[in-house]
């Protein structure tokens, strides 16, 4: 330092001596005027600063104003001084506090850490720091961290204690707040999780898989069961695409599927129902349903997310069961229309039986008419029967048949049937199976079929027939409408012509026929179809164009055996006695009055029931009662018949009917009734009456 | 102004000061206070100051032999000139850095 150099070893002017008089002169003005407010004071080793009076009073506003509590203590807690945050924070005055120990302010629990915070430990000097809590005088607790220092420590003064409070309220508020929303965001979180399960769970249990699309990406994220379903499994997951999704779908459908996607974009909304190839038969092709939504971000799609599931059996369901629908009602269509036409020809055929008798023998020329008249009748009242069959509404007689047998025992007729080109086939089965049918409609069945698998071999081919056994769960049961249980399998299956899908569609609906006119009517099928459903059974049909036909009619099976007993047909005999004909239908009666008569035996008619039980009342001379079966008015048929069975004991019953399978089930038929199916012969109208009036005697 | 023509700047017109102050007090914070105005007013852009705390390095007291604070030594041009107390009187400052003649010899 120059001026030291200066002033050096050399003995100092005369001028400087007094310039250095004049400095301190104007030092002692200066601390005189109150101008100089420290001093220094040169000690041997180092100078020391004294500052003089109230020369901290910036630091004492500094500490009145902080927004910190700042107290002095004394080494055993006594307040020596306090800023006025402090005293806020226990909500007194801080004349009240100077003098008094800081113990009583804190919590009882923080006192020892309080006097830790005193004693200071071996490093006094360095700051130290804890948190504890205050009382306010109001009973609030104010949580506090405090930070203390010593005074600088000179050894002749009390050990003071410097503690800067601060107050934490709001950092705990706000960390409190944190946390409670941590708690609630793991909370969400959680619940969320669980939902996601419930979610895949349920998903699960509905067969559905679940997929995601991020659009923004170009990834896609796809549930295990959703690569099942899709037959995506084998392909492996990693990297998979949005067009990866449609590779899956039947390759000319897949420009579709896409298009159906991108319209999803637009639209906002996914769903269809598409083929995709099975994964385990790559013939197979299974129906998927696809629902989807679209999510947007800034207006933009942004997110493709949806389920899919395996419709297949759904559709299958819904496919048959809109075919039995249809089938029920051209059914009842059907049922009605047999019923008059029934009528018509009984009245037809009664009437040339009548009148057959009143032909001289000689006129061959009316002769031949007349048996062209009587067979068109037999025509007709063959295709009413199959009519009838259709609509499930024949009568019935079921019992448990051993279809092998039966097909022996046939066996000419049907090779016959088939002509010489086409061989037939009947494979021994395992086991002799019985179902409960009616064997004469069960032959009209397999014939019908023999006859169209032949028209389907107009080159020849062969004819297989065979039985099986087969039992169904109530799932698969359900899906062909019928009984859980086991059925008798007769399959007919040929090697011609197959159909196409449309064709196989519409077999069974009366009169649908693609032969030429006057080959096939399209009734054939029909009796088969109503006769199995009549049953309790149903059908299957597997057909592939060029590849032939199966038909498989599955009928109840039974462990009964049959004893089997062939239905004898009683000679025509001579009545006697007086018949009572019920019929509403005029004509039916006198049709029927009049072959009675031709029989020999006397008539008395009535219209309906109540006019037929008030003939009875009157006239004690009636041996039998011949009845329509269905009737208008309050007395069917049946009641008639079984009333007269409880209360006329000789009088004997005959009831005619065109179908009398329904009431026959509904409420039964008293087992000495006989029964005439509609049209009937001469022939057989007099064995039924012959065979009730045995009955009666 | 003649205080100006009289004055003594160093080589290159610099007046640099130096100004001891204790921490804070009341009279440090003046003199600081006081000091920036007087230099802005009558040596604008020709000074520097340096503020030497000595409640931080009380070593440096020695240096400048200083006993009372606040004290203000103008360290050039040479000679080493030294005001003591707050600067609040002006003339009082100007005269002790020799900046106008002193009027009188106490
Ligand atoms: N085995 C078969 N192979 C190919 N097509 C068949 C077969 N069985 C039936 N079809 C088709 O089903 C249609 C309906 O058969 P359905 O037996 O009901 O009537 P149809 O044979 O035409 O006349 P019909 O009343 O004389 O039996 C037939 O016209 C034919 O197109
Ligand atoms: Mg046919």
């Amino acid at each position: 330092m120059r001026a030291d150099e200066d002033t050096g070893d050399k003995l100092p002017s005369r001028e400087q001596l007094e310039e250095r008089l004049r400095e301190a002169e104007e030092t002692l003005d200066a601390i005189r005027r109150g101008e100089v407010d420290a001093v220094v004071v040169h000690h041997p080793d180092g100078e020391r600063i004294y500052t003089l009076e109230s020369a901290d009073r910036p630091y004492r506003v500094l500490v009145e104003h902080m927004q910190e509590g700042a107290v002095t203590l004394t080494s055993d807690g006594v307040i020596l001084y306090c800023n006025r945050r402090f005293a806020a924070l226990l909500g007194l005055t801080r004349e009240s506090m100077i003098g008094r120990s800081v113990i009583p302010y804190l919590e009882r629990a923080d006192a020892r850490v309080m006097t830790e915070l005193l004693s200071g430990g071996a490093d006094a000097g360095a700051g130290r720091a804890a948190e504890v809590t205050l009382h306010r005088t109001d009973g609030h607790a104010i949580p506090v961290t405090l930070s203390a220092v010593d005074l600088p420590f000179e050894a002749d003064l009390p050990r003071i204690i410097c503690i800067i409070a601060t107050d934490l309220t709001h950092a705990r508020q706000r960390s409190h707040e944190l946390a409670a929303t941590n708690e609630q965001l793991a909370a969400e979180m959680v619940e969320r999780r669980s939902a996601e399960d419930r979610l895949a769970v349920a998903l699960d249990a509905a067969g559905m898989g679940s997929w995601d699309i991020d659009l923004e990406q170009g990834s896609v994220t796809i549930s295990r069961q959703a690569e099942v379903i899709l037959g995506l499994a084998e392909a492996g997951s990693a990297a998979r695409t949005p067009d990866s999704l449609l590779h899956p779908f039947l390759a000319h459908e897949q420009a579709e599927v896409k298009a159906a996607f991108d319209l999803a974009m637009t639209t906002g909304v996914l769903d269809f129902e598409r083929r995709v190839r099975s994964p385990s038969e790559e013939s197979a092709r299974r129906w998927v349903h696809v629902i989807g939504r679209t999510y947007h971000r800034d207006g933009l799609p942004a997110r493709l997310v949806g389920v899919v599931a395996d419709v297949t059996e759904r559709r299958l369901m819904e496919t048959q069961l809109r075919q039995a629908q249809k089938m029920e009602a051209v059914g009842q269509l059907t049922g009605g229309i047999a019923h008059d036409f029934n009528n018509l020809l009984m009245v037809i055929g009664g009437s040339l039986d009548v009148l057959e008798s009143s032909i001289p023998g000689e006129n061959a020329r009316a002769q031949r008419f007349f048996a062209a008249a009587k067979s068109g009748v037999e025509r007709g009242a063959s295709l009413n029967q199959q009519l009838l069959a259709f609509s499930r509404r024949q009568d019935l007689q079921a019992q448990p048949v051993c279809v092998d047998d039966l097909l022996r025992a046939f066996a000419t007729l049907l090779s016959r049937a088939l002509g010489e080109t086409v061989s037939l086939e009947l494979p021994q089965p395992a086991q002799r199976w019985y179902c409960r049918s009616d064997p004469h409609q069960l032959e009209t069945a397999i014939l019908n079929l023999a006859i169209n698998a032949r028209d389907a071999m107009p080159h020849g081919g062969r004819l297989t027939i065979m039985t099986a056994l087969t039992t169904l769960t109530p799932r698969e049961a359900l899906a062909v409408d019928a009984e859980a249980g086991s059925y008798v399998v007769v399959r007919v299956r040929d090697s011609g012509t197959g159909m196409t899908p449309e064709t196989a569609a519409r077999i069974f609906d009366p009169f649908f026929t693609t032969k030429a006119m006057g080959k096939g009517t399209g009734l054939g099928l029909s009796q088969v179809y109503g006769f199995v459903r009549q049953s309790g059974g149903f059908v299957n049909v597997t057909s592939e164009m060029g590849q032939g036909t199966t038909i498989d009619l599955c009928l109840p099976y039974t462990d009964e055996v049959a004893a089997a007993s062939p239905v004898t047909q009683a000679p025509t005999a001579a009545g006697d006695g007086r018949v009572l004909v019920v019929d509403d239908d005029i004509n039916v009666r006198e049709v029927s009055v009049a072959m009675l008569s031709a029989l020999g035996y006397t008539t008395v008619e009535a219209g309906d029931a109540v006019e037929a039980l008030g003939i009875l009342a009157q006239r004690s001379d009636i041996h039998v009662i011949f009845s329509d079966v269905i009737m208008p008015g309050e007395i069917n048929g049946l009641d008639l018949a079984r009333y007269v069975r409880a209360n006329y004991a000789n009088v004997a019953v005959v009831l005619a009917s065109g179908y009398t399978a329904q009431q026959r089930d509904d409420k039964g038929t008293p087992s000495d009734v006989e029964l005439l199916r509609k049209p009937y012969s001469r022939a057989a109208l007099a064995a039924a009456l012959t065979r009730a009036r045995a009955a009666q005697a | 102004m003649t205080a100006v023509e009289d004055m003594q700047p160093g080589d290159d017109g610099q007046v640099h000061l130096r100004l001891y102050v204790a921490g804070q007090t009341p009279k440090s914070l003046a003199a600081i206070a006081n000091l920036k105005r007087l230099c802005e007013e009558h040596l604008s852009g020709r000074y520097s100051i340096e503020v030497v705390d000595l409640q931080v390095t009380p070593q440096l007291a020695a240096g400048d032999q200083i006993v009372a604070v606040p004290t203000l030594i103008r360290r050039l041009p040479p000679p080493l000139r030294r005001v003591i107390g707050d600067l609040s009187n002006a003339e009082r400052v100007l005269v002790g850095l020799d900046m106008i003649p002193r009027s009188s010899t106490p």
